[in-house]
């Protein structure tokens, strides 16, 4: 059965002022899948990484061209925005979890959404943990403060609050790069039964995560995709001299 | 800006290392056949002796290439490079076994007069040896075009084994005292046709590692198939 399709990216032109920082972007994103952003810094990963959800609307002078399609639908169109970021959810390179109970860190999204009943958000912070993989490690501590979880543990919870708002999709950009290798080990895991349900656009610079935990993957240079298709063909036998010379380490 | 001054140390070195093997291997098949026509048994067990270094060559760069595996985490290229370097590993050191049986045959032989002056035999040897070097050369360069010598040389091969088979049969039908030397010289034409057989495996290595593509050597194969049909071996 062929893939279905989440994110369509065609011809997208990104500006900061008048710095160009992608370059006719073509891209799909398959849905219920790992794809993984490689590149050097600066290379646009992060950017387009940003266009996914918006995130660069809040960034002064930015200038887009071109088309971003959800679903068929143009996110850069008429549409609600807030709505795009709930189903399009982003765990960052440092976990940030809200200086407040593990508990209040996952209900706090439901909660905007104007979910009050106490049951209700019971089963959503009790769910949205068990799927990140801290149940056991959290269940006894939900009332105490966030800020007391390892980094690890931090991670898992941003990435539990992100699924409390039932995303169709989730960003993650170098999602383990303050990690550990055992916490690293966790979250890799965790996307790897997460992709069942979501589908997962990963930001690293770390070519082995890439490597294994994503079904595609993309290789941009200077704005531009240089590169992209199955993670295994990318690795094992990149079409584009700039792949092989990146991912081997001849340039960085 | 070159950032990976060690891992590409590290990458010469495995390359000299296959270099100097298969040049090991290489010398050990010549002494071979000139231990077998001029029956120097010295020079027979001196092969023999040498099959000991080879087998060590293969095992220390068999833990080389898991040290870079381990250390440098190889991708695309390399990591094609490094996944048949253990390939090309066992067939030399087939390569090698071959020699040593041929001189465990010219041992067993010593006290005999040759049933014929031994003239294909050499030759196939250096057709052999030939093929031997082109998958070495082709994995040294990595450069594969030297695939349609290594048909032909292919082909020369087979024809030789199949002139070699019915000329020694023809002497052991002639007279049954024939059989032991014949057969053994057959087995000796047999063990430099498995030696061609290696070096077409090396050089399907290194066609995998320079293109990425595991060739299926059809068109090789249905060369010799066609040759094969012209030549039959009974």
């Amino acid at each position: 059965m062929a893939d279905k399709i989440k994110f369509i990216i065609k011809d997208l032109d990104l500006y900061y002022d008048t710095f160009q920082a992608l370059k006719k972007v073509n891209i799909e994103i398959k849905e219920n899948k790992v794809t993984a952003f490689i590149g050097p810094s600066g290379c646009g990963k992060s950017t387009l990484l940003r266009c996914l959800n918006r995130m660069n609307d809040l960034i002064d002078n930015v200038k887009i061209e071109g088309a971003v399609t959800l679903d068929e639908i143009d996110i850069y169109g008429d549409i609600d925005v807030i709505n795009l970021r709930t189903k399009v959810g982003m765990v960052f390179q440092k976990p940030n979890p809200f200086p407040m109970t593990v508990y209040d860190n996952i209900a706090y999204g439901p909660r905007c959404q104007g979910i009050k009943d106490k049951k209700k958000l019971d089963e959503i912070v009790e769910r949205s943990i068990v799927q990140s993989a801290l149940w056991d490690e959290v269940k006894d501590r939900l009332n105490k403060s966030a800020l007391g979880l390892s980094g690890g543990q931090q991670q898992r919870l941003c990435i539990a609050r992100a699924i409390a708002m039932e995303p169709e999709v989730i960003l993650m950009d170098e999602p383990t790069s303050a990690l550990d290798p055992i916490a690293t080990a966790k979250i890799e895991e965790l996307m790897e039964t997460l992709k069942k349900k979501y589908t997962i656009v990963i930001v690293t610079h770390s070519m082995q995560q890439a490597a294994r935990i994503s079904d595609d993957t993309a290789f941009f240079l200077s704005g531009e995709v240089i590169e992209s298709g199955k993670t295994i063909g990318i690795f094992t036998n990149p079409r584009d001299k700039r792949t092989e010379d990146y991912i081997t380490g001849r340039f960085g | 800006m070159v950032i990976r001054k060690h891992f590409d140390k590290e990458l010469d070195k495995l390359h000299k290392e296959i270099l100097l093997m298969s040049s090991i291997t290489e010398e050990m098949l010549k002494d071979a056949i000139i231990a077998l026509v001029k029956k120097d048994i010295e020079l027979a067990k001196d092969v023999i002796k040498r099959d000991d270094l080879v087998d060590a060559k293969e095992i220390y760069i068999q833990e080389l290439c898991v040290r870079i595996i381990a250390t440098q985490q190889p991708v695309a290229t390399d990591l094609r490079l490094l996944a048949s370097a253990f390939k090309i590993l066992t067939n030399l050191e087939r390569i090698a076994d071959h020699a040593v049986n041929i001189c465990e045959i010219t041992i067993f032989l010593k006290d005999e007069i040759y049933i014929k002056t031994l003239i294909d035999i050499p030759k196939m040897s250096e057709v052999a040896i030939d093929v031997v070097k082109l998958s070495i050369d082709a994995f040294v360069n990595q450069d594969i075009s030297g695939l349609p010598v290594m048909i032909e040389k292919e082909i020369e091969l087979d024809h030789l084994f199949r002139r070699i088979y019915k000329e020694l049969t023809s002497y052991m039908i002639k007279d049954s005292s024939n059989i032991k030397q014949a057969s053994r010289f057959i087995f000796v034409a047999s063990y430099l046709e498995r030696v061609g057989d290696h070096a077409t495996n090396i050089f399907e290595s290194v066609h995998y590692i320079v293109t990425g593509q595991y060739k299926d050597f059809k068109d090789f194969e249905s060369n010799i198939l066609a040759h094969k049909k012209e030549v039959p071996l009974d």
